[in-house]
């Protein structure tokens, strides 16, 4: 009973802080003509609200949503005359695992002290890093940058959709938390790990599932990206 | 207006599944895995994600050839989804282990330190193989969605049916689904148990070891503090009822074999009792609670006095109250009585009598454990004491 009430707390404490950032970089313009940018494996999972607004993940929205991202990336560097560079699942090793386990980590921790509750009075300089060990990327894949793309989505469901719409009427001020967005992505410089641009946001609209919001939606993480 | 809210609470009651799920959902066949589309194929995806981190992950004992032998155990057990299930072992000083609904089996290192011979493991993986075969991850999401959805509908319904404080339908309402859930939850452990033991026995492993398990888990309870149950046992039926139902069910069968395997569990997991043990004692239950443990480890006459210095070690960790400092003393002498060669031992002792007594035996024993030990890693800090 307790765990119900902290998912509530969640869900409650989520749908209160909405943050919606400015990119962060470190640079303009790629440092050479048609730069080699690897892109990590996509960290996606997409999920349905129940009625009573539990997250049922759905593999097939997934699926879809990871291809409709990665083709609008590809679009997006296709105009910069960069070029990508495939991520092997196949040969893949417990340490590379561990970068991107690091990255989604880092991730999170800017979004707290770059934008969120947790600003940093000190730190005026956006200078993250994710460490050297980038350099094993850079050897594997003969890559200049690497990509990293995290995601999470809810939808409602129309069982959902009803609640709320009864909900509200019938109680007014209380509003059940319909589906919401967050996500972020970083290019890191796979000389030293640094990230040279980031961005995220979180909002409660926007769609993945079919490949032109997609576009849209991934053109709005991709701002003010270098090149 | 309140009709019109009847209609849509009885459409959204329409809609969501009915409690139990109204549809047969069948056993998992051998390499089968879900089609994309559905409910399962999103549980799978979930658990693929976590399981990805697991490999990785700090926790993870890094002991390959643990981890095979326990997935040998399981291809023993049940060779048609040998290929589905895949085995880790979690750094984790409690009495677990769960199934996922993807094939990830994880068992908890405060099962393996617990576990008397490999029948007692098989008996445990038996039953977590008996989840994934009835699908048991997808029948209790499936469960708790319908119910959490008529949660949802009951608590708008009793409010527009004017019962009068919300907090109250709230409270209910929580409370009649946590006893569902509870329920449903033991009736799967139920079905767990009893695939398990067929298992068990199929593998021909002695089947007498399942309800010891159990058995050893009472008794350690009822060491501990009365309020404070193991974790384990909130969702699973009672100890009691679980024994009654093994030694029954094995009544049915004939021809049982006696397989316990005591000598290659041990093997498998010597290297790492050390840790363990500390692992335990850190948790700082009860004395008796603890020493039951130990007992367990090292209770066998072989290790009489491992099983007097980590006695020992209970009391040390516990600090200098009732006498425990003294009562460690007497029970590192009484092992070194009994094995005068095992270096932790005097150290322990030294650092003990460098503490309360400052005399000269503290000294002797400490030079003794530096004598002993192969290159330990506290040799300066200790030499520090000596000079």
């Amino acid at each position: 009973m307790s765990r119900l009430l902290v998912f509530f707390l969640i869900f409650f404490t989520y749908s209160c802080s909405s943050f919606n950032t400015e990119p962060k970089y470190t640079m303009r313009t790629f440092d050479k003509n048609d730069p080699k940018i690897l892109l990590m494996p996509v960290d996606i999972s997409i999920c349905e609200l129940t009625l009573a607004g539990m997250c049922e993940p759905n593999a097939s929205w997934t699926q879809n949503s990871k291809d409709n991202i990665i083709v609008s990336f590809k679009e997006i560097l296709g105009e910069r005359n960069a070029v990508l560079v495939e991520y092997e699942k196949n040969n893949e090793n417990d340490e590379i695992i561990q970068l991107i386990k690091l990255h989604t980590q880092i991730g999170q921790e800017i979004i707290n002290n770059e934008y969120g509750p947790f600003e940093l009075p000190t730190k005026k300089e956006f200078d993250w890093s994710i460490g050297q060990k980038v350099k094993l990327l850079k050897k594997k894949y003969k890559s200049d940058y690497a990509i990293f793309i995290y995601f999470r989505d809810q939808y409602s469901s129309t069982e959902r959709v009803l609640y709320n719409i009864v909900t509200a009427v019938l109680f007014p001020g209380i509003i059940p938390i319909g589906g919401s967005q967050l996500a972020f992505a970083s290019l890191v410089n796979l000389v030293n790990g640094e990230i040279s641009w980031f961005n995220g946001y979180y909002r409660s609209f926007g769609d993945v599932r079919d490949v032109e919001k997609a576009r849209e939606t991934v053109n709005k993480l991709f701002e003010e990206f270098p090149g | 207006m309140k009709n019109f809210f009847l209609i849509i609470i009885i459409f959204l009651t329409s809609c969501s599944t009915p409690i139990g799920g109204a549809k047969k959902i069948e056993d998992i066949k051998p390499e089968e895995t879900p089609s994309i589309e559905t409910i399962e194929a999103g549980l799978w995806m979930q658990m693929n994600n976590y399981e990805e981190k697991l490999k990785t992950s700090g926790s993870r004992v890094k002991d390959k050839s643990l981890e095979k032998y326990l997935k040998n155990i399981l291809c023993t057990l049940t060779p048609d989804y040998c290929k589905d299930i895949r085995v880790y072992v979690q750094d984790m000083p409690y009495f677990n282990a769960f199934m996922a609904p993807n094939g990830m089996m994880v068992v908890w290192t405060g099962l393996l330190l617990r576990a008397q011979n490999e029948a007692q493991v098989a008996a445990v993986i038996g039953h977590e193989a008996g989840h994934y075969i009835k699908r048991h991850s997808l029948k209790a999401w499936l469960d708790a969605k319908s119910r959490t959805d008529l949660m949802a509908i009951l608590a708008i319904g009793l409010a527009v049916g004017g019962v009068p404080s919300g907090g109250d339908i709230f409270n209910l309402t929580q409370l009649l689904q946590a006893g569902f859930m509870a329920k449903h939850s033991r009736d799967n452990e139920r079905e767990a148990d009893k695939i398990g033991l067929d298992l068990l026995i199929k593998g021909g492993y002695d089947p007498k070891e399942a309800p010891k398990i159990w058995e050893n888990i009472i008794k350690e309870m009822e060491l501990g503090e009365v309020n404070k149950p193991l974790a384990f046992l909130a969702s699973h039926p009672a100890p009691e009822e679980r024994i009654k139902n093994l030694k029954k069910q094995t009544q049915s069968y004939e021809n049982i074999e006696t397989k316990k395997n005591e000598k290659e569990l041990k093997q498998k997991t010597s290297p790492h009792l050390k840790k363990w043990v500390k692992d335990e004692m850190r948790l700082k239950n009860k004395v008796e609670q603890t020493e039951f443990v130990i007992d367990l480890v090292y209770g066998d006459n072989k290790n009489e006095y491992l099983l007097k210095f980590y006695k020992g070690e209970i009391y040390r960790l516990r600090g200098d109250i009732e006498n425990n400092f003294q009562k460690a003393i007497d029970l590192y002498k009484e092992s070194i009585k009994l094995k005068d060669d095992f270096a932790d031992v005097y150290k322990e002792l030294g650092l003990l009598q460098l503490k309360i007594e400052k005399d000269k035996k503290a000294k002797k024993n400490l030079q003794r454990y530096l004598d002993l030990a192969i290159n330990p890693k506290d040799k300066s800090i200790i030499e520090s004491y000596l000079n």
